[in-house]
């Protein structure tokens, strides 16, 4: 026989029941036991957790000095990081040094430009006659002729530029660049992309039209006009923009080597690497562009001379260089010169002390190898 | 005669000061906090099976380790009291050894036997409560096969008297998944108890 179905009533009173009497007593000797049994093991899980507290403490405390260690490195290299600020200035240039008037025009004027001055890029450097500035930049710097115009432009990081209004500058970077890395002498009619070498570029006033002229001394550079590469020069070569009007300015006299060599030079029809003496652009340049373009009239004579087959002559030049601006920039290409001149002119004792001398002064020069054959001759 | 120190009542620590210092693994502590739990955990344990059962001591001991554990895992909330904690986690030690024992079929199967075999009774009175104690054998036997959120919580709060807002607390579930638990638990058990009586 089965029993009723439990209603709720009845399941909610059994289950009273199960909670209802009273608990009875235990035997004292078995609780007793059971106690220093469970409160034993109670100590005994309470120690563990006290050693498990110092692991972590301990863990977490050499985390903390690590992580304070982590935290005071990067905190040091934030504080030690190259600034911007400061990157931007050491790189945009410092002057080195200034010959005569030399001022600096900045948003807030025109002020006269001081040796150790940093420039920080948008200032532009103006020279008076009979004046120059060296200015650092990225591993050498750049000489800054007389009655000239420069305009630092701010750098990036991948590229630092100089704008020429007016004049000349000679740049010279000893080391190349870094991978990715260029220099760039903007004049009014082309760019000239660098990488490491040493040149010079001036811009004159031809006829009314502003000109540029580009003279290599070592490495290559790369001549851009409207963003495509118009030539590639290496050491030892000119390159002029072309002037429409050039043809009706005004030659200026040159020395003798310079003259003979202009026939030749027009012959050989060198579009985009002409010597100084295929087009006379010295005339229009001011009769006092400082020494360096001085320097360069006299150097590019030499060159004239050398290319029209006159190497006595460009010897000559090049001795008169030397001569006349001992600390030219321009000494080693000269000592250079004077020595193969002489070496081709059949000058070979003269050809000897000259290549010496070139070791002497520069003996991992880049004409080394020629200096030490001609030198060791005798 | 005059005793020093202080009001007893200030020595005792109080169940925050007694957790903190089991946090802190501090072993001098054990014997009070045996003394302090040992009556919600014996309470439970007897409420559950009926007795004291001969494994007791074993099932006290398992139910302060599990103690010391949770509330050395700051799994205890502190939203209730120490005590109902302690009776919390000794019902569900005792429903899970209720469990091992049914799987193992030994306890229960000899314990439906006495069910199903009640012996004579000597009289009228005696029968009733024989028979009483065999229905109240009969649900904890059902509690112990009914799924064990729902045992559990139908236990804590129709036989242990917790209510729903402390079960929840305690079980970390809502409260209306506490009154889901309910509700459901006694349906099961309702209609557990209604297929045995009628297969009985």
């Amino acid at each position: 026989m089965s029993r009723p179905e439990p209603s709720d009533h009845d399941l909610l009173r059994t289950l009273g029941e199960l909670g209802k009497g009273a608990v009875p007593v235990e035997d004292p000797q078995r609780a007793f036991y059971r106690r220093e049994r469970v409160v034993r093991m109670v100590g005994a899980s309470l120690e563990a957790q006290a050693e498990i507290q110092r692991r972590r403490t301990r863990r977490w405390l050499w985390a903390s000095a690590a992580a304070a260690v982590l935290v005071a490195g990067l905190a040091g290299a934030f504080v030690l990081r190259p600034q911007p600020a400061a990157v931007a200035k050491a790189s945009a240039g410092e002057t080195r040094s200034v010959l005569g008037q030399v001022s600096v025009r900045r948003a807030d004027g025109a002020t006269p430009l001081h040796t150790g001055e940093v420039l920080v890029g948008g200032e532009v450097v103006s020279t008076g006659a009979r004046s120059g500035v060296e200015i650092g930049i990225a591993s050498g710097h750049a000489d800054l002729g007389g009655l000239s115009e420069l305009e630092i432009v701010p750098p990036t990081a991948n590229e630092r530029r100089l704008r020429l209004g007016t004049g000349s500058v000679d740049v010279d970077l000893p080391r190349k660049l870094e991978a990715g890395k260029h220099l760039v002498v903007e004049t009014p009619d082309a760019e000239v992309l660098v990488v490491g070498t040493a040149f010079t570029v001036e811009v004159g006033n031809e006829a009314g039209v502003r000109a540029t002229h580009v003279s290599v001394r070592r490495g290559t550079v790369w001549i851009m006009q409207g963003g495509k590469q118009r030539a590639v020069l290496s050491a030892g070569d000119d390159w002029r923009s072309p002037v429409v009007t050039a043809a009706s300015a005004p030659a200026a006299p040159l020395p003798k080597a310079e003259l003979a060599a202009a026939p030749e030079a027009r012959a050989a029809g060198v579009a985009q690497r002409s010597s100084v003496a295929a087009r006379p652009a010295a005339g229009s340049r001011p009769v006092d562009s400082g020494t360096l373009a001085e320097e360069n009239r006299i150097f590019r004579a030499a060159l004239a001379a050398r290319n029209a087959g006159d190497n006595a002559g460009a010897a000559d030049t090049f001795a008169s260089l030397l001569a006349r601006y001992p600390r030219s920039v321009l000494r080693e290409q000269a000592l250079a010169g004077e020595f193969r001149a002489l070496d081709r002119a059949g000058r070979s004792s003269a050809a000897t002390v000259a290549a010496r001398r070139y070791l002497a002064s520069y003996p991992s020069g880049f004409a080394r190898a020629d200096a030490e054959r001609v030198a060791n001759r005798l | 005669m005059i005793e020093g120190g202080a009001d007893p009542a200030a020595r005792t620590p109080t169940d925050e000061q007694l957790v903190d210092a089991v946090q802190r693994g501090d072993a001098a502590m054990a014997g009070l906090v045996y003394d302090r739990l040992l009556g919600a955990v014996d309470h439970a344990l007897y409420r559950v099976f009926g007795r004291r059962e001969h494994d007791h001591d074993d099932l006290v001991q398992a139910a302060f380790e599990q103690i010391v554990l949770t509330l050395s895992r700051r799994s205890y909330a502190r939203a209730c009291s120490l005590q109902t904690w302690a009776s919390t986690i000794a019902t569900h030690v005792a429903f899970n050894a209720l469990r091992a024992r049914r799987r193992e079929r030994r306890v229960f199967d000899r314990d439906a036997s006495n069910i199903s075999e009640p012996e004579p009774p000597a009289s009228a009175d005696l029968e009733r409560t024989a028979g009483a104690r065999a229905e109240l054998e009969r649900v904890r036997w059902l509690l112990a096969n009914m799924k064990p959120e729902r045992a559990e919580t139908v236990f804590l709060h129709d036989v242990l008297g917790h209510d729903l807002a402390e079960i929840a607390h305690m079980t970390r579930v809502s409260v209306a998944a506490a009154q889901s638990r309910l509700v459901r638990g006694r349906r099961e058990l309702r209609d557990k108890l209604t297929k045995e009586q009628l297969t009985s």
